[in-house]
């Protein structure tokens, strides 16, 4: 009878905690714990200085649950070598684009199962303004001021009524001529 | 017998009369060697249309390297094809050939339209007894747009920011060949007052344009 208790007693134990033994054992692997099943933090990411032309240096500073990546048309990103904790910090060179507001993106990958999570930041291609490298613009200045005119004088519309003017007054006086030269004859 | 000779000296008299009118229409013809006549309305002081002359803040991005083709100003009916102009021996400025003023060219030592800096555009006011290309670049005033066809199929289209009438003694301080920030356009002909004496204009007129877009 004492047999048959202990027996039964181990038995009992084994069927409450056989359950509890093998869940322990698949946990890590494959369904999340109740602790990582919360929403991951949200993702943060600033870029300093948030502006500049093609070849400027930036700092990008990365907060992400898990894996972090930062794509951008306008921006080539590196990691630093060593990151801290979930705050990571960025090198960044403005890619040779057009000026013009284009977005740095941050995915961050949580390695728990968890979904990602996003965040779009601007950042400001600004155009260039400075020099050429090879120094002036114009390479060769011209002395003195371009001589973009006629030799002959101006081709303006002053010709025109000039001749008309001159016309007249040959008429005028020629008519003057002949009155005077009839009331000679006539004398 | 009386009658004959009245007669002739009122002829003589009519021939007279003639030959003081042509004498008039002469002078007047070749009034101006004496005092060169304005082709041009000239102002005391170069005009300056937008004072500022400040780069506005929406300009656009600039145009990688193309030869220009061609130049269009609707306002002023200008339309040419842009033949390329170096310096000559004396290092001034090429200009295209004065017996055919309708062509317009462009300096290769400065940078292509659309470039950052400032590129330049020449014409003449006249020649060959005929009106130039930029007879009328003087009516331009801020805000009117030129276009220049490049090369690689771009078309770079400009708006006037100023219009500077500069005398040509005081050509080389107004800066027309200066760095730009951004991508700008100078148009050069000349003006004022045509010096029959020296067989040239006095001034230059000078358009300045920025890059609106392309």
């Amino acid at each position: 009878m004492k047999n048959t208790a202990v027996v039964a007693g181990i038995a009992a134990a084994f069927l409450v905690l056989a359950p509890g033994v093998a869940l322990a054992s698949t946990s890590p692997s494959a369904s999340p714990t109740p602790g990582t099943t919360a929403k991951p933090a949200a993702p943060k990411l600033t870029i300093a200085p948030g502006h500049g032309v093609p070849g400027t240096e930036v700092r990008l500073t990365v907060g992400c649950e898990g894996e972090a990546y930062v794509t951008s048309r306008a921006v080539d990103a590196f990691a630093d070598a060593d990151p801290k904790g979930s705050v990571r910090a960025y090198t960044g060179v403005v890619r040779d684009v057009r000026a013009g507001e284009y977005p740095v993106n941050l995915r961050c990958h949580p390695r728990d199962g968890r979904p990602d999570t996003f965040v779009d930041v601007p950042f400001v291609v600004d155009r260039v303004t400075t020099k050429s490298p090879a120094g002036k613009q114009v390479t060769k200045v011209p002395a003195g001021a371009p001589q973009t005119g006629g030799t002959d004088g101006p081709a303006d519309d002053s010709g025109a009524p000039l001749a008309a003017a001159a016309a007249m007054g040959v008429l005028a006086l020629g008519g003057s001529g002949l009155v005077l030269a009839r009331r000679a004859r006539r004398r | 017998m009386t009658t004959k000779i009245t007669s002739r000296r009122g002829y003589l008299i009519a021939l007279v009369v003639a030959l003081l009118a042509a004498l008039v229409v002469l002078a007047l013809t070749l009034g101006g060697e004496a005092e060169p006549p304005a082709a041009q309305p000239p102002p005391a002081q170069p005009v300056a249309v937008n004072p500022a002359g400040e780069q506005p803040a929406d300009a656009v991005a600039a145009l990688p390297k193309s030869d220009p083709v061609s130049i269009d100003i609707p306002k002023i009916g200008a339309h040419s094809s842009l033949v390329p102009l170096g310096v000559n021996a004396d290092d001034t400025i090429q200009v295209p050939p004065v017996t055919t003023p309708l062509q317009a060219g462009w300096y290769t030592y400065a940078p292509t339209p659309g470039e950052v800096g400032p590129a330049v555009v020449l014409g003449h006011v006249d020649g060959n007894h005929q009106k130039g290309i930029f007879y009328r670049l003087k009516e331009l005033a801020a805000g009117d747009r030129v276009s220049i066809a490049r090369a690689d199929g771009t078309t770079a289209l400009f708006e006037v920011t100023k219009v500077h009438q500069v005398p040509k003694q005081e050509f080389e301080k107004e800066g027309v060949y200066d760095d730009t920030a951004g991508p700008e356009l100078r148009l050069i002909t000349c003006g004022g007052v045509f010096d029959r004496s020296a067989h040239n204009y006095v001034d230059n007129i000078v358009v300045y344009a920025r890059l609106v877009r392309s």
